[in-house]
């Protein structure tokens, strides 16, 4: 579980920016209304809350973020925020891309 | 697109180093270096190199129209066409597409087509027509007005999906109201309000727009990749996986075009077990790949680079070996893999027992870290701080002659300590870790005069106030002691340890004001100590009770007899019963007066006590007694009072009892083999009540094998009873009979060997003849064709480079110590013969006669 995804907060962030992600991801996930959300906000806040922390998680950290390439990625896509709308190129390529049948 | 790992075939060393060259390349996307270097090979295999030469040509293609070469780009498409299947060229004239205008005639067709009558008109193909009137992305231009309002409808989609692109929400709501409901471009208009509903976050709305598209429609192909995306975001489990089309969308929608092969690819071979050709892959197919950021690539990459600890251990070698040859041969392909390979090989030696490497590889780490992001002093000394609590890490204990004690790298451990404080002198982590270092090194001037450093330089830190008032009271420097006990105790009033730590730092300064005769003091002292006693009659530390008492022995050995008398008597009244009170007064006694016999005032008093109602839970309090002070400072030699202690439970056997009491009993004394004839019949009754309660049957178990440690045999046992503890959640059981488990599967090392030295042979007696035969054939040195091996072998070491070394301590077979090859390392570096210390005469296997208990608390060490 990388924190500075379940936050939603860059690998740059400092710790008040940090901190102030946290209290907005656990006002959108209280412990009532979505548990398991609440915990692992809680958990990824606790890795990195401090300079500390967040220098012993960028040394030490062995989590793995999934048990194979594609399980890796189906969990990014469930903690990263939703994406941005694609450019207009890109959209124009990807909507080229569906007309191949 | 690489090749089928089935159809991989050797190949010629040139023709394998060009195909690398490609694909290398590709990967950085040099799309003309790419194509010329696949040409040739191209015509030596058609099948494996086509793939190749189409991808640099589809990139070539890709890049001159981007920068506007849009006639280069045809004429590249000219020549794809002469060698590229039909269906790809299809898909690539569609991909490349945009930036060059449609045929005039494909789009007259298609408005034409959506002008004529609704009646008669087949729905596909108007589908079909809006498709292509919406990918032309080009203005139409018409006259009579049916044909008009379609472009004009058109135009409006095409606008409404540069305003979403722009995130102009209500700007494409307004363009999208254009569009009726009617339109040959509502599903267009579907597809929109549902892309716009998701980016809002409204799944549900999402959902239903993208419903009524239809499936043969670029609406709603395109649609297929957003359910994807809603479906895992709000899943629980593992998602399905989908078809490679829908994956590669997930990909596009999130940034990355050309993901989704790549990753089913990884996918194929990860769980096929190739786990460095996964990686391979990953590179091939990924130009920035790995990253740091924070899409998915970047979680690919963290993947990458961490999911060598889940592997087994041979696993990991082979991957870890691999992505290093790879790295040697071609270099880093950027920063961040540097960086992780660092980091990687960094965290793999933590395992290993070699403290140069560790350094070297982490030193090496922080180096690559430094020159990447700039000098981090703090992160350092985080590291430095680590690496030393590594090399103070304990050696497994090798063949019976390394110590069970020895450390690591104690030097560099202190090395590393200190600087980390250098580094960061607020890393108060680091200091800590030092001061208890020099604490099990015996250090006792370095701890205290960093001990001095720390309470000055972190003058609120509870642990640092603790520590010092720890080694002041060592140092009987009871005053310092308690002002910094009051100290800690002023940061954390809820912390319990801390009264009792100022209980016994007062009760120790008291002890020496009364044996220095001043008595006013040593009361005085006492007295301060009431706010902090407790009622609790077991509480053998700060109960008032016991507080009485041992005041009370203190002027019976240097006071008032009269005081004593007085506080003897409190103390008797306080105490929870008799024998309880007598058995604590005698052993504080002899402690006091250091008598080294069991011997006290008390003593017979005891001795009637322990006669009287003996019972199973006075047992308990009796023996945590002796346990307590037996952690004295001076502790008594306890074997009489255990003794008596022993014939009181034989009694307490005949009176009712509990299985918490039995629980407790064996808690203190269940592995002391003095103790097993009198414990052992409390087993059965208490077994009776619950034949499963783990606890009981590992302790029936040990009974059981009365003189011997737990073998293999009783594995299977063991194991049944370690599976129900933890059904039962009884963690301490569970963790006592792991910790046998794990040592049944440590190799048996056969005992030593002793010494052949000259002085064993020589005693100056003349042999019996029939002895000389007997010692004649042992030898009385090593063969010299022994010695030479070892100088060969030795000289051979000698000669390997770091990484081999490396490579040799982790392929050691099972049951080869790393301890022991690096001892032929030090010496093969050093150019010494090897030392060869005596050893320990071997120890005799048999059990003692008569039986006995179970395995001494010596040799099973299980609490």
């Amino acid at each position: 579980m990388n924190p500075y995804l379940v936050l939603g907060v860059s690998r740059q962030a400092d710790g008040s920016a940090i901190r102030q992600a946290y209290l907005d991801a656990i006002k959108r996930a209280t412990p009532e209304s979505d548990p398991e959300r609440f915990k692992l906000v809680t958990a990824a806040y606790a890795k990195i809350k401090d300079e500390a922390s967040r220098y012993r998680y960028l040394l030490f950290d062995r989590e793995c973020p999934g048990d194979s390439p594609l399980d890796a990625f189906f969990r990014h896509v469930r903690l990263a925020p939703r994406p941005a709308p694609l450019p207009h190129e890109a959209m124009k390529a990807f909507l080229r891309s569906c007309s191949k049948t | 697109m690489p090749p089928e790992p089935g159809s991989c075939r050797a190949l010629p060393p040139a023709v394998a180093a060009a195909e690398e060259r490609v694909r290398d390349h590709l990967a950085h996307g040099h799309w003309r270096a790419a194509r010329d270097e696949a040409k040739p090979l191209v015509k030596q295999d058609r099948g494996r190199f086509l793939p190749l030469l189409l991808k640099a040509n589809i990139g070539l293609a890709n890049e001159m129209l981007r920068k506007g070469q849009v006639a280069e780009a045809r004429q590249v498409m000219a020549y794809l066409a002469t060698m590229a299947p039909a269906d790809e060229l299809r898909a690539l004239e569609l991909e490349l597409g945009g930036s060059a205008p449609a045929p005039v005639g494909d789009l007259a067709e298609a408005l034409a087509g959506l002008a004529g009558p609704e009646t008669g008109r087949n729905e596909t193909s108007a589908v079909r027509w809006a498709d292509r009137l919406i990918l032309a992305f080009q203005p139409l231009s018409a006259e009579d007005p049916e044909r008009r309002r379609i472009a004009d409808e058109a135009r409006a989609i095409q606008e409404a999906l540069l305003a979403l692109s722009l995130e102009q929400w209500d700007r494409a709501a307004e363009l999208l109201r254009a569009v009726p409901h009617r339109s040959a471009f509502r599903h267009w208009s579907m597809l929109l309000k549902g892309v716009m509903a998701f980016h809002a976050a409204d799944d549900e709305r999402a959902l239903r727009c993208f419903a009524g598209l239809p499936s043969d429609s670029v609406p709603g192909r395109a649609s297929q990749g957003y359910r994807w995306l809603i479906d895992t975001r709000r899943g629980r489990g593992r998602p399905v996986v989908p078809a490679e089309p829908v994956l590669e969308q997930a990909c596009r929608l999130t940034g990355h075009p050309g993901g989704g092969r790549a990753l089913l690819e990884a996918e194929r071979l990860w769980k096929a077990g190739h786990h460095p050709e996964a990686y391979h892959a990953l590179c091939r197919a990924i130009p920035s790949f790995p990253t740091a950021g924070s899409d998915w690539v970047g979680a690919l990459s963290e993947f990458s680079f961490r999911a060598p600890f889940t592997l087994a251990e041979d696993e990991r070698e082979q991957y870890l070996s691999a992505l290093e040859d790879q790295w040697a041969r071609r270099g880093y392909r950027n920063g961040v893999e540097e960086l992780e390979a660092a980091r990687l090989i960094a965290l793999d030696e933590q395992d290993g027992f070699d403290p140069t490497d560790l350094r070297a590889v982490w030193e090496e780490y922080l180096e690559v870290h430094r020159r990447q992001h700039g000098r981090n002093p703090r992160l350092d000394s985080i590291a430095y701080g680590w690496l030393g609590e590594q090399l103070a890490r304990v050696q497994p204990p090798a063949f019976g002659f390394i110590p069970q004690e020895h450390l690591l790298d104690p030097e560099g451990a202190v090395e590393c300590l200190r600087k980390s404080i250098e580094l960061d002198p607020g890393n108060l982590g680091a200091h800590l870790k030092l001061s208890e270092l020099y604490g099990r090194l015996h250090r006792k001037r370095d701890r205290n005069r960093l001990l001095d450093f720390m309470t000055a330089r972190f003058p609120e830190e509870k642990a640092v106030l603790l520590d010092a008032g720890r080694q002041c009271l060592e140092r009987k420097s009871h005053t310092k002691a308690i002002e910094y006990f009051e100290r800690a105790r002023q940061q954390d009033r809820l912390d319990p340890a801390i009264p009792t730590l100022i209980v016994t730092a007062r009760r120790s300064l008291a002890r020496h004001y009364y044996e220095k005769r001043r008595l006013a003091k040593g009361r005085e002292t006492l007295e301060a100590l009431e706010e902090l006693l407790t009622d609790r009659p077991d509480d053998l530390h700060c109960s008032r009770w016991t507080h009485r008492l041992r005041q009370g022995l203190f002027e019976l050995a240097y006071g008032d007899a009269a005081r004593s008398t007085a506080l003897l008597e409190a103390a008797r009244q306080g105490s929870p019963f008799p024998a309880a009170f007598c058995l604590f007064a005698h052993l504080a006694y002899r402690v006091y007066t250091d008598e080294a016999e069991c011997y006290s005032p008390f003593r017979r008093e005891l001795e009637g006590a322990l006669r009287e109602s003996p019972r199973a839970a006075h047992a308990v309090l009796l023996l945590e007694t002796i346990r307590y002070w037996r952690m004295a400072a001076n502790p008594p030699g306890v074997a009489g009072e255990e003794a008596l202690l022993r014939r009181y439970l034989k009694a307490a056997l005949r009176q009712p009892f509990t299985r918490t009491e039995v629980s407790q009993l064996l808690d203190l004394k269940g592995a002391d083999p003095t103790f097993s004839s009198v414990l052992r019949p409390f087993l059965k009754p208490t077994l009776g009540q619950d034949p499963k309660d783990p606890l009981f049957r590992f302790f029936n178990l040990l009974f059981r094998t009365s003189g011997r440690e737990p073998t293999s045999r009783d594995r299977s046992e063991l194991t049944s009873i370690l599976h129900e503890a933890e059904r039962r959640h009884d963690g301490r059981t569970a963790q006592i009979v792991r910790r046998l488990l794990q040592r049944l599967d440590q190799p048996v090392f056969p005992p030593p060997i002793p010494s052949f030295g000259d002085e064993d042979w020589d005693f100056g007696v003349p042999n019996d003849p029939g002895e000389d035969d007997e010692f004649e054939s042992l030898p009385r040195e090593p063969p010299a064709d022994f010695e030479n091996d070892i100088a060969r072998f030795l000289q051979d070491l000698g000669g390997l480079s770091e990484a081999e070394l490396r490579q040799l301590r982790r392929s050691l077979p099972k049951g080869i110590p790393p301890a022991l090859i690096d001892v032929f390392i030090e010496a093969a570096k050093r150019g010494r013969r090897l030392p060869i210390q005596p050893l320990p005469p071997p120890q005799s296997r048999r059990p003692p006669r008569g039986g006995g208990g179970p395995p001494s608390p010596d040799q099973l060490d299980l609490f």
